[in-house]
Order: C-alpha cells, then sequence, then structure tokens
C-alpha cells in the first residue's frame, strides 16, 4: 500500500523533505499520518546531514485538515477512552496532548524544531493545514491556497489562539475563529500567515529554492537562531496557549448541543459521513 | 439614551451618543456596561451588536469635555477607575465579553469610541470612517490590546503618528474588519453577528474562554489596572489634557 507520508533525506542537499500523499483523500490527515509526520520532523531533527525540512503535498491540496471519520476515535483509542460508552475526560485530555499540543505532539514538535523549517501550502490548507502554516518558519503558497478551519464553525475554538494572535493581530485571527472566514493566500499574506505568493506550477521549485538558501546557513548558526526563536516563543506564552488548547479541547468534545444547533457528529452517527459533511457546509453557508 | 434589541440570537445595543464615555458620564458608562453585562448572560443571546444614532460613532471630545472629565478623574478616582478600567468596569466587560461583540461604526470614531473598536471582537465600518487613536486623552484605553490588536508597530504609529486613520488604513492595520458603504453597516454587522451565532452556544463560550486567557497572559488586565498611573502622569503633563500616552 502506497504510505501517506513519505519522507526523503538528502545529505547532499541538506535538505530533508516530507511529503503528504494522500491527494486522493484531500491529504486528510489520520492519526497514524500526524505520528509519522511528527516522527520524520523528529528524526530530521536528529540528522546532522540536515538543515532544512520541507513539508510538501502532493494533488491540489495541501491538507482539508483531520479524518472527520476519526473525529471520535481518537478519543476511545487513548488510554482510558474505551472504559464505558462515551471515552473519559482524561482520554480526551490525554489524545489531544498526545497528538497535537504536548511536548510529543505534532505542532510541538514543528514548532521547536531545531532546524529551518519551510511549508509549500496549495488548495485547501485548513484546520491542520492552518496549524502547519503557523508552526513552520517560512510559508509559501500558490495562489489556489485557501486557509482556515471550519470545524471551528460548529465546535467553537478548540486549538491554540496565540500563535494566530501572534501572527496575524488578534482581530484578525478573530475572522478565523469566530466568524468562520477563510483566507486566500493573498489574503494570507496581507496579514502575515504567508511569507511568499508563487504562481500554481512553481510552488515547488519556489520552495525548494527557499530551503536551498537556507542551507548555506551554517549549522551552528542554524541552531543559534532557533534557539532565540525558542525563547521568544517562552516569552509570548506559546506553550501556555498550547496547555489552553489541550484543556480547552478536551471541554469541547463534550459539548451539549441545544435545539437547532448543528451537531457533526451525531449527523455522522444518524446520516453516516458524507451527509454530514454536507450539511456541515449547509449549515455554515451565509 | 441605550436600548437593546434582539432578533433571533443575536442582540444589538444603540447609543444615542458616543461621546459621553469620553466626557467621562460615570452613570452613562455604567448603564452601557450593564447593558452589555446583562445582554451577554442571557442564554438566548450568542453575538452583540454595539452601534450608535446619529452622524458619528463617537466624535472626538471637545477640550472643555477632556478637562471635565480630567476633574472628575481627580475629584471621583474610585468611580471613574470603577466604572471604566476595573474588571467590571466597562472596558473590560466588552473585552472580556463571553459573547461575540460586533461594532458597527459610521463617520468619525475618537477617544471611548475607539475604545469599544478595540475591545469588540470584529469591526464593520463605512469607508467614510475615520478612526483616531484614544491613548493622549484617555488613561482608560489599552494600548496592549491595540499592540496585541494592530502589533506594536501600528499600534504606537497610530498613538503618536497624530493623525486619524481612514477607514482604508484602518482595515490595513487590522483595526477594523470589513468596510462597506454607509448605508450597509448596520446590515454587514448584523451578518458578521449572525454567522458568529451559527456556533452552538457552548462553543461560543469555550471560545471565549480561550480569548479571554490568552488577554490574561498577554497583560491586557494588567494594562487596564495601570489606568490610575496613566491618569495621574497624564495630570502631571500640565491641564490633565494634554498628550502623554499609557
Amino acid at each position: 500500500m502506497k504510505a501517506a507520508i513519505r519522507c526523503e533525506g538528502d545529505a547532499a542537499t541538506h535538505i530533508g523533505r516530507i511529503v503528504i500523499a494522500r491527494a486522493e483523500a484531500g491529504n486528510v490527515f489520520s492519526m497514524e499520518m500526524v505520528a509519522a509526520v511528527r516522527d520524520a520532523f523528529v528524526a530530521f531533527a536528529r540528522d546532522d546531514a540536515i538543515k532544512v525540512i520541507l513539508l510538501v503535498a502532493e494533488g491540489a491540496d495541501l491538507t482539508r485538515g483531520f479524518d472527520p471519520s476519526q473525529v471520535e476515535a481518537i478519543y476511545k483509542q487513548a488510554p482510558g477512552g474505551s472504559v464505558k460508552k462515551l471515552p473519559s475526560q482524561r482520554a480526551r485530555l490525554l489524545a489531544l496532548d498526545a497528538l497535537w499540543w504536548g511536548p510529543d505532539g505534532l505542532y510541538t514538535r514543528i514548532l521547536h524544531c531545531p532546524k529551518v523549517t519551510v511549508l509549500a501550502a496549495k488548495g485547501l490548507s485548513l484546520e491542520v493545514g492552518l496549524y502547519l502554516a503557523l508552526c513552520c518558519d517560512l510559508v509559501l503558497a500558490d495562489e489556489t491556497a485557501q486557509f482556515g478551519n471550519p470545524r471551528w464553525r460548529h465546535v467553537g475554538v478548540d486549538g491554540d489562539i496565540s500563535m494566530l494572535a501572534a501572527a496575524v493581530g488578534l482581530k484578525r485571527a478573530k475572522e478565523l475563529l469566530i466568524f468562520g472566514q477563510q483566507w486566500s493566500a493573498t489574503e494570507a499574506q496581507a496579514y502575515g500567515l504567508v511569507d511568499e505568493v508563487v504562481a500554481a506550477a512553481g510552488l515547488e521549485a519556489a520552495a525548494v529554492q527557499r530551503a536551498t538558501f537556507c542551507t548555506q546557513v551554517m549549522r551552528d548558526g542554524i541552531a543559534a537562531e532557533k534557539h532565540v526563536v525558542f525563547a521568544s516563543l517562552a516569552k509570548m506564552q506559546i506553550g501556555t496557549g498550547f496547555a489552553a488548547a489541550t484543556t480547552v479541547g478536551a471541554w469541547a468534545s463534550n459539548l451539549h448541543f441545544r435545539p437547532g444547533e448543528f451537531n457533526f457528529l451525531r449527523a455522522v452517527r444518524n446520516d453516516g459521513l458524507d451527509a454530514a459533511l454536507a450539511a456541515a457546509e449547509e449549515h455554515s453557508a451565509p | 439614551m441605550i436600548g437593546v434589541e434582539q432578533a433571533g440570537a443575536v442582540a444589538t445595543i444603540t447609543l444615542s451618543d458616543c461621546t459621553l464615555l469620553a466626557r467621562h458620564d460615570i452613570a452613562f458608562a455604567l448603564q452601557l456596561r450593564d447593558a452589555v453585562r446583562d445582554t451577554a448572560d442571557s442564554d438566548n443571546v450568542k453575538a452583540i451588536v454595539i452601534r450608535v444614532a446619529g452622524d458619528d460613532f463617537a466624535a472626538p471630545p471637545s477640550a472643555d469635555d477632556l478637562r471635565a472629565a480630567a476633574q472628575l478623574r481627580q475629584r471621583a478616582r474610585p468611580a471613574w477607575h470603577a466604572a471604566y478600567a476595573a474588571p467590571s468596569g466597562l472596558y473590560q466587560n466588552i473585552a472580556y465579553c463571553k459573547k461575540v461583540t460586533v461594532t458597527a461604526v459610521h463617520g468619525r470614531c475618537a477617544g471611548a469610541g475607539s475604545m469599544l473598536v478595540l475591545c469588540s471582537d470584529h469591526t464593520v465600518c463605512a469607508n467614510d470612517s475615520s478612526f483616531e487613536a484614544p491613548f493622549a486623552a484617555l488613561p482608560e484605553s489599552s494600548l496592549v490590546l491595540a499592540a496585541l490588536t494592530l502589533r506594536l508597530n501600528r499600534a504606537k504609529s497610530w498613538m503618536l503618528g497624530g493623525q486619524a486613520w481612514s477607514a482604508t488604513q484602518a482595515l490595513q492595520a487590522g483595526l477594523v474588519n470589513r468596510v462597506v458603504a454607509p448605508h450597509e453597516v448596520d446590515g454587514a454587522a448584523a451578518t458578521a453577528a449572525r454567522a458568529a451565532a451559527r456556533m452552538p452556544l457552548d462553543g461560543v463560550a469555550m471560545t471565549k474562554v480561550l480569548l479571554e486567557a490568552f488577554l490574561d497572559t498577554q497583560g491586557v488586565g494588567q494594562d487596564f489596572d495601570m489606568a490610575g498611573f496613566y491618569a495621574d502622569s497624564l495630570q502631571a503633563s500640565g491641564d490633565g489634557v494634554g498628550s502623554a500616552a499609557p
């Protein structure tokens, strides 16, 4: 079976390349893919031959987000998650910590990677894609890229907000957090989420060019600069934001829906995944 | 002077005259605070639009208004602080509101009007709007909130530049989210509020809890706590209406 995540380290170019390769499904992230990308970042971080890690995707989209068919499974598979019919609160906390926000979570590992991290974003760059853009050092996007997190329309914000606010400003951040907007590549660049917008045909070449340029910096220089970044992240209370994301995210998995409010998981149970996704779109339409 | 209407999950608070806030009309500030707090307490409300009737959202206060405000701060410091800057005061009730807040701005926006814009979650303004920095005249203003909203360099530029920003400049800086024709402001603000209100009520509550934690880690509450010191600094600068800024 074709791997959904591929890793290609090249000691000659000093570039470690991570490819999201589930294009037939819009590159939605399964739990296994989250772990694979995290492990790839960890492995490249430990490889002294690698100076720059480049994250790219096959197909039209960077990612449509986390796999909606696994939304409940992440809690049930966590320790204490299948003791009763509904996953325990500890399982919800442990799952979010392990997948995303904790010391070994994907976003923490990318944000605290001692190598230069470069993202090539395109098409739908939603949910996980938005956070990949926030965690990587440099973000190139092609003109098709769209950034946002549609899930927040249905459950409220259940992730870190400190990085987004730091990147684009508080009020701009709330456009995505509260008002269900999505930004084009041009808007994302104007607001500070994206560093450079290129033509669709030239995205990967531009990303490789940018990565290659960064490899000219000596290893000690890269490590020193990244540790200055880590100190800034601490001063900016990003760690606090991640801890709050775990806590509030676990609460958010326990939402009470009132009559007339859209409940995605109930729609999945009652009508199936495809119908639930269509209903979610309809609910969010202006 | 303050009216509250509700349509679905969206409430609209209409002020007759926002300049009363810059004049430090404490009774009016408390009335608006109560309107925001009580509306946000309703389980049937998810989003609140704040708008002003009349030609301007908040015309710049006159020198006489500011002088009177400075005298009131001297005379009734605890009451002024409690009404405007304290955790139970007007601005923190909006900045930390448990429901989504949208400001609908037309015409000039200065002084307390600019603080309402900074404290709200989302702002729709008319293309003829202008935005004056509130810091020089109102010690209860929060530069920390402005820096989080605009980024520090732009906040300083707004504070020290001495010029009101046009609607376009405010949009580029991130002070406002959408610029429309004057006759479209109320409709666009209501549309934004309805979009936010599609979230489940629990989701709104948790989103606002996260935002509250973020504001606290960034020192917004502490900055409001400093309002008394900023008032002293302003007073020491001359007649209490000078250019001292927080």
